[in-house]
C-alpha cells in the first residue's frame, strides 16, 4: 500500500489528502493536516477518488486521442502524432482562413492544475495569437472577480478560510456553504460555537439558518435592492465609519446619492422582508467588532451580479469591516481551481497575475519572455465564454477548444449551446471522460486525470497547494501541458517542458504576486496564500490591511446603482421561478463523481426538483413523484422533493444532472458587466404525472440511452489503428 | 448499558459525509453498502439518525430466523441468515432498520433496473426484480477493531457524531443539569427566529 500526497479535486476549500493506493488501483482517501482541513474531508474528498479507475458508471474515460475526419463523421482511434498533426493543420487553416479571433479557448478550473492551464494561455495568446481564452468563472464568481477588482483592487477573498471561524460576525448573503463548502461550513460551525453572531439572508432557509441568530428571507431576484437598503441603514443611523472613509475611500458622496433612495421601508416589498429586520441585520452587522461578508452564486448568477458586489465591497469599506484578519469579504470560490485559472491569465483581458493585456508594458514583458517579436501579443480582450454562442452564430468563432470542461451541461441554454457546438468548423475537447460535449468533438484529447499528475491548485482563498499522482496514467493518456506543447511546436511556435517544477518557475518569474511561492515552500501540507512577493514572504492571508487598497490610489471605490428587475419575471404560463443550486455529493458536471462508487449510490438520476409543499399541493404532487418541468426553453422530468425551507413561488434544481437537467431550462440572458448568466432567476412551471411506474420507466429509459450513446461515442477508443496494428 | 451513536443537530451541516463514510466501510466489510445512518430533515433540525442499540431491543425479539442476535455493544443483523421479512423495520421505534439488497442492474453498465412502483412507496413494501433484500442497521461498525471509532464518528467533518456509552453518558449528564441551569436563562436570546417558530 502506497500513499500519495494530493489536493481535493471537488472545491475551492483547498483540502489536503492523500490518496491510497494498492496494485496501481486508487482504493481510498484519507484527510491530511492542511491549512483549510485540518484533516477533515467531506464525503467528496473522502468517496470521489475511484473514477480515476474507470469504473465505467456513468460514462468511460477517454484512453486514447480520435477524430472525426468528416464533420458528423465517426470517431477514430489514431496514434498521438496524426492527432496533433490533423488538429494542428486544421487550426492554422482556420486561423489563416478567418483570423486568429475566429478561435476561442477555455481553461479548465478542476483537475489539471495551474501549470496546464499556464501553458494553455501562453499557446492561445503567443501561437494562436488571440485573446479568447476564459474559464468558467464566468459562469459562476466572474462578478465577484470584476466587481471586487473596480472597487478594492482584487478579485479574490481578502480573509482566509480559517480565519473566518475567529470573526464575531459572518454573513452569509446567497451563499450555501452546507452544500458548496462543507469543509468552510465547519469553519462557520466552529465560529457558532466561539460566540461569532451568524446572519443569514437567503430565499432558502439553509441549512446555516438554522443556527442564525436572524434569518432573513427574501425575495429571489432582489439582492441589489436588499444591500442598498442594508447600506442606507448603516448610514442613516450613523454606523459608518467616517474617518476611514474619508482617509481611504473616494466616491462616498456620488454613492450616497444613489443609495439615499433606498430606505428599508422603501424596498421591503421588493424584498419580502421587513424594514426592520433589514436594519436589525445592518447594526449587528456594523457594531460588531470583527464582520465578514461571505456570498455565493446567489449574487453572481443574477442580472446584476456586478452591482451587487459593489455594493457589498462599499458596504465593507464604509464600516471599515475589512483589511483584518477576522473582518473582510468573502467570495468562496465554488471549483476546486478556479481562482487558479484567474490566476493563471485564463481571462479574456488578463495575462497571467492579473497584468492586463491592454497595458504595453505588460506585453513587451510576456513577448520578451515567451520570445516573441515586439508587438506581436494581441492587445485586444478577447470574448468571454458566454459569447461563444452568439460568436458562433454572427459567424465570428470558427473554432472551440474545450478543455475539461461540459459547457452542455454547465451552461445555460444548452439546446442552445448544442447548436452552437455543432455549427462550429472545429470544436477540440480534451478531457478525461467521454462528456457530452466531447461526443459531439471533432478531436478528442485524453489527457491525464487527476491522481495522475502533478501540479499546484489555487484555494479559493488564494492559498497554492500542491498534489501529486498517485498512479501512472492509463491507456495514452498525456499531461495537458505536454499535449499543448506538442500542438503549439507543431504550428510553429515550439514549447517544451521537462515537468510542472519548470512551468511553474516560468509562472512565478513573471507574475511578481507569486514569485515566492516556490515547490519547496509547498513540499507536505505546506502552502503559499499569494500575494507573496518575494522568497522569504511567509504569504499574506489577509488583503488591505490598514485600509490599503490594491486599485492604483490605494483606495477604495464606492460605486451605487440602482436595482431592476430580474429579466424573465414569473407569469401566468410559467408562475414558478427557478433557481439551479449544487448536489453536496456531486461536483460540476458530474463526470468525475458520477463515476465514483458511494457518491453514484448515495444521489443518482434525475435529481430532485425543491419545492414548497403548499406549491406542490396546488399541483397533485407528493413526495418523490416524478415531474415534468418546463421554461420556454425545455421541458425535463425530475423528482420532487417536498420541502418546507424552501420559500413559496420558488423552485430549485441542482445542475449536476443529465437526465433532470436544469440547463435545458434555463436561459442565456447575462450581466452586461460580465457576462455571467443568469442562472438563478427563470420561470418555469411544475406539473404532475398521473402514472407513476411510466415515468419511473421513462426516466430510466432515458438514462440508460445516454449512458449507451456515451459509451458507444467512446468504443473507437478500442480498436487499434492499422498503423499501429502489428 | 447500551452503546449508541448520538447527534449534536447544530453541528450537522446535512453534507452525508457520515453516510459515505458508512457505504464504504461496510461495503469494504463485505456487507450491504446501504448506509447506516438516515439523515433527517425538518425546517427545525437536521440530523444524522441511526440505531440505539435497544437493551430490549425488539427487532431482536420479533426475528423468526435468529439473524439478529447482541453482542456487548450491539445488536447486529447477520446478513446471509436474514430472510427480508421485514418484521424488524415494522417494530424498531426510531425507523432505523430497512431493508436493502444489491442489484445485479447496473453492474458493469450492461444491465438496467425496471422500476416497478413509484419511489415514494415504502421502502417495506418496495420490490425490484432480481433482488434478495435483507435488513441493515447500524452495527457500530461491528468488523472493526475495539480500539476504531465508527466510519461515521470518524468522518464526520463537524465532528456532530459521538458515541455515547456508559461513561461519556454519566460524566454528560452532570455536565448536562448544570448547563441545564443556564440555558433555560439564555434560550430564548440564543434561539434563531426558525427555531421560534
Amino acid at each position: 500500500m502506497e500513499k500519495h500526497m494530493a489536493v481535493c479535486p471537488y472545491c475551492g476549500a483547498g483540502c489536503k489528502l492523500n490518496l491510497i493506493v494498492e496494485d496501481g488501483m486508487v482504493i481510498g482517501a484519507e484527510g491530511l493536516d492542511g491549512v483549510t482541513n485540518e484533516g477533515e474531508l467531506c464525503l467528496k474528498g473522502l468517496s470521489g477518488f475511484d473514477f480515476i479507475n474507470d469504473t465505467k458508471i456513468l460514462t468511460p474515460r477517454i484512453l486514447h486521442p480520435m477524430i472525426r475526419r468528416e464533420k458528423g463523421g465517426e470517431l477514430e482511434r489514431v496514434s498521438w502524432d496524426e492527432a496533433l498533426d490533423f488538429t494542428a493543420k486544421k487550426l492554422t487553416e482556420i486561423k489563416e482562413k478567418y483570423g486568429p479571433d475566429s478561435i476561442m479557448l477555455t481553461g479548465s478550473s478542476r483537475g489539471p492544475g495551474n501549470e496546464a492551464n499556464y501553458v494553455m494561455q501562453k499557446f492561445t495568446r503567443a501561437c494562436v495569437g488571440t485573446n479568447n481564452i476564459d474559464n468558467c468563472a464566468r459562469t459562476c464568481h466572474g462578478p465577484s472577480v470584476i466587481g471586487l477588482m473596480d472597487t478594492v483592487g482584487s478579485g479574490a477573498m481578502s480573509v482566509s478560510i480559517p480565519n473566518m471561524e475567529n470573526a464575531d460576525l459572518i454573513l452569509l448573503f446567497g451563499y450555501n456553504p452546507s452544500a458548496s463548502h462543507p469543509i468552510v461550513a465547519r469553519r462557520i460551525v466552529k465560529a457558532k460555537e466561539k460566540g461569532a453572531k451568524i446572519i443569514v439572508v437567503d430565499p432558502r432557509a439553509i441549512e446555516t439558518a438554522r443556527i442564525a441568530d436572524l434569518y432573513i428571507q427574501i425575495n429571489n431576484g432582489c439582492n441589489l435592492a436588499f444591500m442598498n437598503a442594508f447600506a442606507n441603514a448603516i448610514v442613516s443611523e450613523n454606523l459608518h465609519d467616517i474617518p476611514f472613509i474619508e482617509a481611504h475611500t473616494t466616491g462616498f458622496d456620488e454613492w450616497w446619492n444613489t443609495i439615499k433612495n433606498y430606505t428599508p421601508e422603501s424596498v421591503a416589498d421588493i424584498c419580502g422582508c421587513s424594514a426592520e429586520d433589514i436594519r436589525k441585520a445592518a447594526r449587528m452587522y456594523a457594531k460588531a467588532p470583527n464582520s465578514i461578508i461571505g456570498w455565493g452564486m446567489g449574487v453572481t448568477q443574477q442580472c446584476q451580479g456586478v452591482k451587487t458586489v459593489h455594493q457589498i465591497a462599499a458596504i465593507a469599506c464604509i464600516t471599515n469591516q475589512i483589511g483584518r484578519d477576522n473582518a473582510g469579504l468573502a467570495p468562496v470560490r465554488g471549483q476546486n481551481n478556479v481562482q487558479g485559472s484567474c490566476d493563471m491569465g485564463m481571462w479574456p483581458s488578463w495575462f497571467p497575475g492579473y497584468q492586463k493585456v491592454e497595458d504595453p508594458a505588460n506585453r513587451e514583458k510576456f513577448e520578451k519572455a515567451w520570445g516573441l517579436p515586439a508587438g506581436s501579443l494581441p492587445a485586444k480582450p478577447g470574448f468571454k465564454l458566454t459569447d461563444l454562442p452568439h460568436g458562433v452564430k454572427e459567424g465570428k468563432i470558427k473554432a472551440f477548444y474545450n478543455f475539461g470542461e461540459d459547457p452542455l451541461q454547465t451552461e445555460p441554454d444548452s439546446n442552445d449551446m448544442r447548436e452552437t457546438l455543432e455549427n462550429l468548423e472545429l470544436l477540440i475537447s480534451q478531457d478525461i471522460f467521454m462528456t457530452q460535449t466531447t461526443a459531439l468533438a471533432d478531436v478528442v484529447f485524453p489527457g491525464t486525470s487527476w491522481g495522475e499528475h502533478d501540479g499546484v491548485f489555487s484555494a479559493s482563498d488564494r492559498t497554492f497547494q500542491r498534489f501529486t499522482a498517485a498512479v501512472p496514467p492509463k491507456g495514452e493518456c498525456k499531461h495537458d501541458w505536454q499535449i499543448f506543447s506538442e500542438l503549439s511546436t507543431r504550428m510553429g511556435y515550439p514549447m517544451h517542458y521537462e515537468d510542472t517544477k519548470e512551468i511553474w518557475d516560468e509562472v512565478r518569474s513573471l507574475c511578481p504576486n507569486f514569485y515566492g511561492a516556490t515547490y519547496e515552500k509547498m513540499d507536505g501540507a505546506g502552502h503559499a496564500q499569494w500575494p507573496v512577493p518575494t522568497l522569504d514572504c511567509p504569504g499574506t492571508p489577509t488583503l488591505y490591511k490598514g485600509g490599503q487598497f490594491t486599485t492604483p490610489d490605494k483606495k477604495a471605490r464606492l460605486l451605487a446603482h440602482d436595482f431592476i428587475e430580474p429579466t424573465e419575471m414569473p407569469d401566468d404560463s410559467y408562475p414558478l421561478v427557478l433557481c439551479t443550486v449544487r448536489e453536496v455529493g456531486h461536483y460540476s458536471c458530474r463526470s468525475m463523481t458520477g463515476n465514483c462508487k458511494v457518491l453514484a449510490m448515495l444521489a443518482d438520476e434525475p435529481g430532485y426538483v425543491h419545492m414548497n409543499p403548499a406549491d406542490a399541493k396546488t399541483r397533485n404532487i407528493k413526495d418523490d413523484d416524478l415531474v415534468w418541468v418546463s421554461s420556454r426553453r425545455g421541458k425535463v422530468i425530475t423528482r420532487a422533493c417536498l420541502d418546507e425551507r424552501i420559500n413559496k413561488g420558488a423552485v430549485y434544481m441542482t445542475y449536476q444532472w443529465w437526465i433532470g437537467k436544469c440547463n435545458d431550462l434555463t436561459m442565456h440572458a447575462t450581466d452586461p458587466l460580465s457576462g455571467t448568466p443568469e442562472d438563478k432567476y427563470s420561470a418555469c412551471e411544475v406539473q404532475n404525472i398521473e402514472d407513476q411506474v411510466w415515468a419511473e420507466r421513462h426516466m430510466q429509459s432515458l438514462y440508460t440511452a445516454l449512458k449507451d450513446r456515451l459509451a458507444a461515442e467512446a468504443a473507437p477508443q478500442n480498436i487499434v489503428p492499422a498503423s499501429e496494428a502489428q | 448499558m447500551n452503546t449508541f451513536i448520538a447527534i449534536e443537530p447544530d453541528r450537522c451541516i446535512g453534507c452525508g459525509t457520515c453516510l459515505a463514510a458508512c457505504s464504504y466501510g461496510h461495503r469494504m466489510a463485505g456487507l450491504q453498502a446501504e448506509p447506516r445512518l438516515a439523515l433527517t430533515i425538518t425546517p427545525q433540525v437536521t440530523a444524522a439518525l441511526t440505531c440505539h442499540q435497544c437493551e430490549g431491543a425488539p427487532c431482536l425479539a420479533v426475528c423468526p430466523v435468529d439473524a439478529i442476535r447482541r453482542t456487548d455493544d450491539a445488536v447486529i443483523v447477520n446478513e446471509q441468515t436474514c430472510i427480508g421479512c421485514k418484521l424488524c423495520a415494522v417494530v424498531c421505534p426510531f425507523g432505523a432498520i430497512h431493508p436493502s439488497g444489491t442489484s445485479t442492474a447496473g453492474v458493469a453498465g450492461i444491465s438496467y433496473p425496471t422500476p416497478t412502483q413509484p419511489k415514494s412507496t415504502s421502502p417495506l413494501l418496495a420490490w425490484n426484480i432480481g433482488v434478495y433484500v435483507c435488513a441493515v442497521k447500524c452495527d457500530l461498525c461491528s468488523t472493526l477493531g475495539p480500539d476504531e471509532e465508527p466510519h461515521c464518528v470518524e468522518a464526520c467533518p463537524t465532528k456532530a457524531l459521538f458515541v455515547r456509552d456508559a461513561t461519556t453518558l454519566t460524566g454528560n449528564r452532570k455536565d448536562k443539569m448544570i448547563a441545564a441551569v443556564a440555558a433555560n436563562q439564555i434560550m430564548m436570546d440564543r434561539s434563531t427566529n426558525l427555531k421560534e417558530g
